[in-house]
């Protein structure tokens, strides 16, 4: 079977996030929130024919490029790196993420 | 070189007992070392409480999946501008104790294993507090991050998303792993060491598994199959809930 597009993977990973997201279940919702948005950008960076790492850093760094190049606005990079803490947060620790300044601008 | 604390921080909060400078530079990368030297600078200037270089980097064991990790005991510092390779956990004194007594098991590993920058105290408490309780992080709590971990692994695997599947099944592993020696009571080491004590503890489908998945060498193949280890082994540890029929007695 042929492998899924990212852009198909970021959706079908968002409908998986919401769900969680109105259950409160914050380890779902911000880990399936966090690879959704990181197929999201990997598909925007292969349309402007850049390589995605498989680094979250890396990811992140490539966040901040297509900012600079007007594709993206800033809060891709910002919530990029405040959901990878959250993720970590609740995975590594089982603490319940602090997701203050994630909201929709 | 990271600049000196201002002096006039030491008239409101004790002189920081410096660490072993050299030692510490030595194991992280020459590339990370100003990174490092800013977070110093900018963590004693905040008049925090005290600075752990924790995670591989403080085990000499770095992979190259490790970030460059630190428990900063204090109010949080500006981090924004700096590489996304860092990642600075900030607890204020009363978490820290509070995280000890609960038993999670990174606050008492940075205590354990890690490289301490600078303490006022807060840190030298907190190893006394371990001491006089004989605290030891909580299997219990580990064995649930571990199965919701799991869960989301599969899940992942399931996605067809081969590269969050590969992350998502090394996090399982790896939780499950430091669940089950905790259980053991054997102290985790770092990441890369865990399949080591994995195989001295007699978990070998374990060890093979984690040793793959941070390799980034399983096949996606394998990994449902590793994850299976995993699930194999919290099943045997963990009661049944009542009423719960054991399918090979039926058959």
């Amino acid at each position: 079977m042929a492998p899924k597009s990212k852009a198909r993977l970021a959706r079908e990973h968002l409908e998986r996030a919401l769900p969680a997201v109105t259950a409160e279940s914050y380890t779902e919702a911000v880990t399936w929130l966090f690879v959704s948005l990181e197929a999201a950008l990997a598909a925007v960076a292969e349309r402007h024919c850049l390589r995605t790492e498989p680094k979250h850093w890396q990811k992140l760094e490539i966040a901040e490029q297509l900012r600079d190049k007007g594709v993206l606005g800033d809060d891709v990079a910002a919530a990029l790196r405040m959901l990878n803490e959250a993720r970590k947060e609740a995975l590594y620790e089982g603490e319940k993420p602090d997701l203050d300044g994630i909201v929709p601008r | 070189m990271a600049d000196l604390p201002d002096k006039r921080f030491a008239k409101t909060q004790p002189e920081p007992r410096l660490a072993d400078t050299p030692r510490v530079a030595a194991l992280i990368p020459r590339r990370l070392r100003a990174l490092h030297d800013t977070i110093v600078d900018r963590a004693l200037r905040s008049e925090a409480e005290a600075l752990i270089l924790t995670g591989s980097t403080a085990r000499g064991a770095r992979t190259p999946l490790s970030d460059l990790d630190y428990h900063l005991i204090g109010d949080p510092i500006d981090t924004d501008d700096l590489p996304g390779e860092l990642d600075l956990h900030v607890l204020s004194a009363a978490e820290l104790r509070r995280r000890l007594r609960e038993g999670d098991d990174f606050v008492h590993w940075s205590l354990r294993f890690g490289r301490v920058i600078f303490d006022r105290g807060v840190i030298a408490e907190a190893v006394l507090l371990i001491r006089q309780h004989q605290l030891w992080p909580d299997a219990a709590r580990k064995l649930t991050q571990a199965s919701k971990s799991l869960s989301l692994a599969r899940a992942m695997v399931a996605s067809g998303d081969e590269e969050a599947a590969l992350e998502q099944v090394c996090t399982a592993l790896t939780l499950t792993a430091r669940w089950r020696l905790l259980h053991e009571r054997v102290f985790p080491l770092s990441r890369a060491e865990l399949p080591t004590q994995l195989k001295q503890t007699g978990h070998t489908d374990l060890a093979a598994g984690l040793a793959a998945s941070i390799r980034r060498s399983a096949s996606p193949e394998s990994l449902s199959a590793y994850l299976d280890a995993a699930e194999t082994l919290i099943m045997a540890a963990t009661p049944r809930p009542a009423g719960h029929i054991d399918d090979s007695r039926a058959a």
